[in-house]
């Protein structure tokens, strides 16, 4: 009764928004720019060639992004814990630097020297800094006492390395996976929007609201708000089945 | 032989120590007694060198190796997210040694130990982690093995069979450590070592 409860109250805020949509809408609001859910259905069912075609460019982009920025972020995290570079200040600068709006700027203020044909690698840039920074902090925070017991139980370091801090580290991981890849996203939008490059979703939003076509724009917003959500579950189940052990000990 | 002398350990409010001159030679048990907060724990963190800035005096012997079982072996010396066979190799190098921890467990927890193998470690009681973690400690065969409380969480039959094993392993020179408030289901010689605070020998 109470799961059933439960999942009729999933249904309460998207019924609201939904609502609260069609009342913007039918009321006039923003000098009727904000158009009827239905007509945004309507040119995402009509135009749905184009927004799966931007939709495919940007999901590959932020797939090719978020893959270089692990590659390059963790183990350049695990070299910052390991070594003493931390001392020298450069753990802080860059911790300092991972803040969400810097990073932000950062490719922003890059692409206005025409780097637009380098969007992976300015998508990619925040993503490494905060799998480094988050890598070097989630080993810093490794369970130590766990680590003393084992050495004192004749296990290499080497061996703890390889089965003991990966899995350590996993919740920061994720978590970091769940902040970062729909940023990326965002920002993958944000920057192809401001250099519309014929590229991805941004750029399908910015030529839809520069021809005034707002139910085409809203369809791209919703599009995006889709892939996020996807994303999000995603990550939540697979956080679910790769830390069943946290959350049943 | 090893050796004790008014060993001691600062915390932020309160001092641990075991008073005195002690002196243990192979083939002793050893239980620790003492009221909650005393020092036991401490006392065998400082023996498996897991602490070091400790007062007094503490001599190893040359060949000293110790293996501490803690109190929650799931969370801290078992690799939850692996296996009871995976924890097992993990914690026994060798294959000899190996075989031999499989051998205890076989006989420590009979035929529900195969079935144990291939679950998670987070599923196992803590009696079957106690009996899995002496046997993989025995297997090891170090100078000294150290058990926090472990052996009462073994039901009165396995803790049987457990101290039964211990006391081989004491017989063939090595020194046993066993920290605890119940009576230990030893039926040799134990010598019994009680902890005192600071704040007793002040009273």
């Amino acid at each position: 009764m109470t799961k059933l409860l439960s999942a009729r109250r999933s249904w309460v805020f998207p019924l609201c928004a939904v609502l609260g949509w069609e009342a913007l809408a039918q009321g006039g609001f923003l000098q009727g720019r904000w158009p009827s859910l239905f007509f945004v259905v309507a040119e995402l069912t009509r135009d749905w060639q184009n927004i799966l075609e931007a939709t495919a460019r940007t999901a590959w982009q932020v797939f090719q992004a978020a893959v270089i920025g692990i590659t390059v972020g963790v183990p350049l995290g695990v070299l910052l814990a390991e070594s003493k570079w931390k001392i020298g200040g450069l753990y802080g600068s860059l911790a300092g630097l991972k803040a969400v709006p810097v990073t932000v700027l950062i490719p922003v203020f890059l692409s206005l020297f025409g780097l637009e044909k380098f969007i992976v690698p300015l998508v990619a840039l925040p993503l490494a800094l905060n799998f480094c920074v988050n890598t070097a902090q989630a080993i810093a925070q490794a369970n130590q006492s766990r680590l003393r017991l084992l050495r004192s139980w004749s296990v290499s370091y080497r061996t703890y390395t390889w089965h003991v801090l990966p899995f350590e580290c996993l919740d920061a991981m994720l978590q970091t996976a769940r902040v970062m890849l729909p940023f990326a996203i965002a920002l993958h939008i944000a920057l192809d929007y401001f250099l519309c490059i014929p590229n991805g979703l941004g750029c399908y939003v910015y030529q839809a609201y520069s021809y005034h076509e707002h139910a085409r724009m809203y369809a791209g917003i919703l599009v995006v708000g889709i892939i996020g959500l996807c994303l999000g579950t995603t990550i939540d189940v697979a956080s679910r089945r790769l830390l069943k052990w946290k959350r049943d000990m | 032989m090893m050796q004790l002398i008014d060993l001691g350990y600062k915390f932020e409010a309160s001092n641990v120590l075991l008073r005195g001159e002690h002196k243990f030679q192979p083939g002793e048990i050893a239980h620790l007694t003492g009221k909650n907060g005393s020092g036991k724990t401490t006392i065998l963190k400082i023996l498996a060198r897991l602490l070091d800035d400790y007062t007094g005096t503490c001599e190893f012997p040359s060949n000293w190796s110790a293996r501490y079982v803690p109190t929650n072996i799931t969370s801290s010396l078992f690799l939850p997210w692996y296996t009871v066979r995976k924890n097992i190799d993990f914690l026994v190098e060798g294959a000899p040694a190996r075989s031999k921890s499989h051998e205890l467990g076989h006989r420590f927890l009979k035929s529900t130990f195969d079935r144990l193998l291939d679950q998670p470690a987070y599923t196992t009681s803590a009696g079957e982690s106690a009996a899995i973690a002496i046997a993989c400690a025995v297997a090891t065969d170090p100078y000294a093995i150290l058990l926090d409380e472990t052996l009462s969480y073994a039901a009165p039959a396995l803790a049987r069979e457990v101290a039964e094993e211990l006391e081989a392993f004491v017989c063939r020179g090595r020194l046993l450590f066993v920290a605890g408030h119940r009576d230990l289901p030893f039926a040799g010689t134990v010598r019994t070592v009680r902890m005192v605070e600071f704040d007793d020998e002040a009273a």
